[in-house]
């Protein structure tokens, strides 16, 4: 009697402690690159993990399926409904019950039409909850989580695009703190998709290598019809804000960045890649200036204050040493002396200066006299 | 006759000689030598593979000591290399010597002072010697540089010894197969240590990690309460709503997938019947009281998720146009971003009387 209250008291204080969740669910794989012959049939399975800890009733998992398409053109699916292509080749149960913090493998089939042209075929595989109906001034929530599935139909597959550009992100022709960020877009005209690989190397003033960087760490595929943009970081990535550009940094965050990853002058970002069956290749340079402007002018300044700081004490020394010496007063006396000649003999010059040229004729000169001499 | 003549005199030779040995050893007593063998000898070693380089602590227990002036011999068999580490030649800086009075199996007590040559009396000679410096030998300086009988002797030669990485090594036999290493320590005791040298001594360990997605929200059911033209009311997860802006629910999502992922959001503004109140639209709007408005934002933390335009803002959106549309979106594998989702509703005085309601279906999905 006394187990069994200690049980369930734990029991209501795992639920208690335990966080609630309308929704949490975990899919693996995330993304399922297949190829397949027209006519067959491909089988897999999706392991769901219920994250909801320590609620005791199952939940029903309804299954659906969705074709996709690009979202402009960084990787983002678009979802256009199941009326045709994948969507519709795909098998699976209805719906899956999963208890808390279950495990549950889901199987599931293409089928490939026989009469299905060579080439890409994209959807995803849902797992969804059914959002509760609501009542007045209410808002039901669901939630779905999706496994994309990218097919690719075995036969002869057209291939096609290209390059579109590669700039530094924003056309930057001058930066000043990194990371540099460049990005290169990428057109497929082909039938199915495709995943450049490669690298974007920099080169500084000298034509010296500094960096060499994967120009597609994230192995990140263009959709046929459609063109993808890639950003490459040369140097450490920062948190991104939501433009998508790395947060800005205040002026002596920048100036210990610079420093840490130093850039000066004119640089040149090369980009190398292939994609394809066939190895298309695109090679591509993109120039620019990299001013670390505020570590310099912190550079500037202590050099500039260095200098001064060093000068005073140059003169102060001196002086010191002079006097030291019991000179000072004598030098200081003897020099003015000569500061006074010299300004006599300066002034002497000029006025014989002025009289040569105030004579109209010219002077017979005296024939120079042979010196005279000592026996 | 002559048979007891050699009887006689064999006779007399034993009893001489006897008594000659009686007397000597009763003057000269012999003092045997006791040749004792170390005990507790073990060689751990940091790599057992052919060909690599390798550290070496080696420990035993001397019965009878080292006394001043003795040395302490090692002698590695042939194959072993200490002359051609990438780091030089072996040399007394790369070993390192510690005697422990009381012998526990583990390589501590009082560390040694080692010099190549000339060492005083309480330091020690470590030299290097024979075919590819197989030979150590410590060599006690003098009265103050000795080892207790029954003392233990720790000798660490390799990175193990103090300068780390900057240290020699030996390099393993080319061979696998069992060596002995020799050990003399002092006038008397000696042994040997066997290591055994592997083709192999390294496991190979491969594991593959699934990409995976998860997403979480907090609560499927949020509300308004009564809406109202002269103030803007915002969703709260009690359903009641409020007049100023709170967090409705959280929707989390993390993956370890290289692409990241998107969050969209697909559904319908409030309707009721065939009533509807008017989606704020597809750009970023502040609230506007007595203008139907129906509109969600979010703010993002932790991961490197970010909220999408034209959620970011502080004003509201709800693009139905562009349904399933964008809502936040990571580029790469992240930890989980939690999104603090507010909505509101605001109505004109014209709006039709109903209960007005919405489904919104949130979805999470890897990127390609």
């Amino acid at each position: 009697m006394k187990r069994r209250l200690i049980i369930l008291l734990g029991f209501v204080l795992a639920s208690i402690s335990a966080p609630f969740f309308a929704f949490a669910l975990t899919v693996s794989p995330a993304r399922l690159e297949i190829s397949g012959d027209p006519g067959q049939t491909i089988t897999g399975e999706i392991a769901l993990f219920d994250e909801s800890a320590g609620e005791s009733s199952q939940k029903n998992y309804y299954v659906s399926f969705e074709n996709f398409e690009p979202r402009g053109d960084s990787g983002a699916p678009y979802f256009i409904g199941a009326k045709d292509g994948l969507a519709t080749w795909l098998r699976s149960t209805d719906s899956v019950l999963v208890s808390s913090s279950e495990e549950v493998k889901v199987p599931f089939s293409i089928v490939i039409p026989s009469s299905a042209k060579p080439g890409g075929y994209f959807a995803a595989v849902f797992f969804g909850t059914q959002p509760p109906t609501g009542s007045g001034g209410q808002v039901s929530v669901g939630g779905k989580v999706g496994v994309l599935i990218l097919l690719r139909v075995n036969g002869e597959i057209e291939e096609g695009g290209g390059l579109v550009s590669f700039t530094t992100k924003n056309n930057l022709r001058v930066v000043s703190t990194p990371p540099i960020i460049v990005e290169y877009r990428l057109s497929n005209t082909g039938g199915d998709r495709v995943v450049p690989r490669g690298t974007v190397s920099l080169l500084n003033t000298f034509r010296f290598k500094t960096e060499e960087v994967n120009a597609n760490k994230n192995e990140g595929s263009v959709l046929p019809g459609s063109a993808r943009r890639y950003e490459v970081y040369l140097g450490d990535e920062r948190q991104l804000d939501d433009t998508g550009n790395p947060v800005k940094l205040g002026f002596f965050e920048s100036v210990k960045v610079q420093l840490k990853d130093f850039k000066f002058g004119w640089y040149t970002a090369k980009l190398d890649i292939t994609w394809g069956e066939s190895a298309q290749n695109a090679k591509e340079s993109y120039h620019f200036f990299v001013i670390p402007w505020q570590a310099l002018s912190i550079l500037l300044l202590g050099f500039f204050l260095f200098g001064k700081g060093f000068k005073m004490i140059l003169k102060r020394y001196n002086a010191w040493v002079l006097s030291q010496a019991g000179i000072y007063n004598q030098q200081n006396s003897s020099q003015k002396k000569i500061e006074k000649q010299e300004k006599k003999q300066t002034v002497s010059s000029t006025i014989s200066s002025h009289s040569i040229k105030d004579i109209s004729k010219p002077t017979t000169q005296k024939p120079l006299q042979k010196p005279k001499r000592r026996i | 006759m002559k048979h007891a003549f050699f009887s006689s005199f064999f006779q007399k030779g034993i009893a001489v000689l006897t008594s000659s040995i009686l007397v000597f050893t009763a003057f000269f007593p012999f003092y045997v030598a006791q040749a004792a063998s170390i005990t507790d000898a073990a060689d751990i070693m940091s790599r057992l593979a052919v060909n690599q380089a390798s550290d070496h602590e080696i420990e035993f227990t001397t019965p009878t000591g080292v006394a001043s002036g003795q040395a302490i011999t090692l002698t590695f068999p042939s194959d072993f290399d200490g002359s051609n580490d990438p780091d030089g030649a072996l040399d007394f800086s790369d070993v390192d010597f510690l005697i422990d009075t009381v012998p526990d199996g583990v390589c501590d007590g009082t560390a040694q002072t080692l010099v190549a040559s000339g060492a005083s009396t309480s330091q020690w000679n470590a030299v290097f010697s024979s075919t590819e410096n197989r030979v150590l030998t410590l060599t006690s300086g003098g009265a103050s540089a000795t080892v207790a009988a029954g003392a233990e002797v720790c000798i660490e030669i390799g990175e193990n010894a103090t300068g780390g990485s900057a240290n020699s090594q030996y390099i393993n036999p080319s061979s696998a197969t069992t060596y002995s290493i020799g050990v003399a320590a002092g006038a008397s005791d000696s042994g040997n240590i066997s290591v055994t040298i592997l083709s192999d001594d390294q496991v190979s360990v491969s594991a593959t990690v699934a990409q995976s997605i998860t997403f979480t929200i907090s609560d499927s059911t949020i509300g308004f309460g009564s809406l109202s033209s002269s103030a803007a009311r915002y969703a709260t997860g009690d359903t009641s709503g409020g007049s100023s802006e709170v967090e409705a629910h959280t929707l989390t999502v993390g993956t370890n997938a290289s692409n990241g992922y998107t969050l969209s959001l697909n559904g319908t503004t409030l309707t009721s019947g065939g009533d509807t109140i008017e989606a704020i639209g597809s750009t970023n709007t502040t609230s506007s009281v007595g203008t139907e408005q129906f509109g969600i934002r979010a703010t993002a933390s932790g991961g490197i998720g970010t909220v999408s335009a034209p959620y970011a803002s502080t004003g509201f959106a709800f693009d139905s146009a562009a349904f399933p549309d964008e809502v936040a979106t990571a580029t790469g594998a992240t930890t989980d971003t939690t999104y603090s989702m507010r909505y509101i509703a605001n109505i004109s005085s014209n709006t039709e009387a109903g209960s007005y309601s919405s489904t919104l279906t949130y979805l999470a999905s890897a990127n390609f």
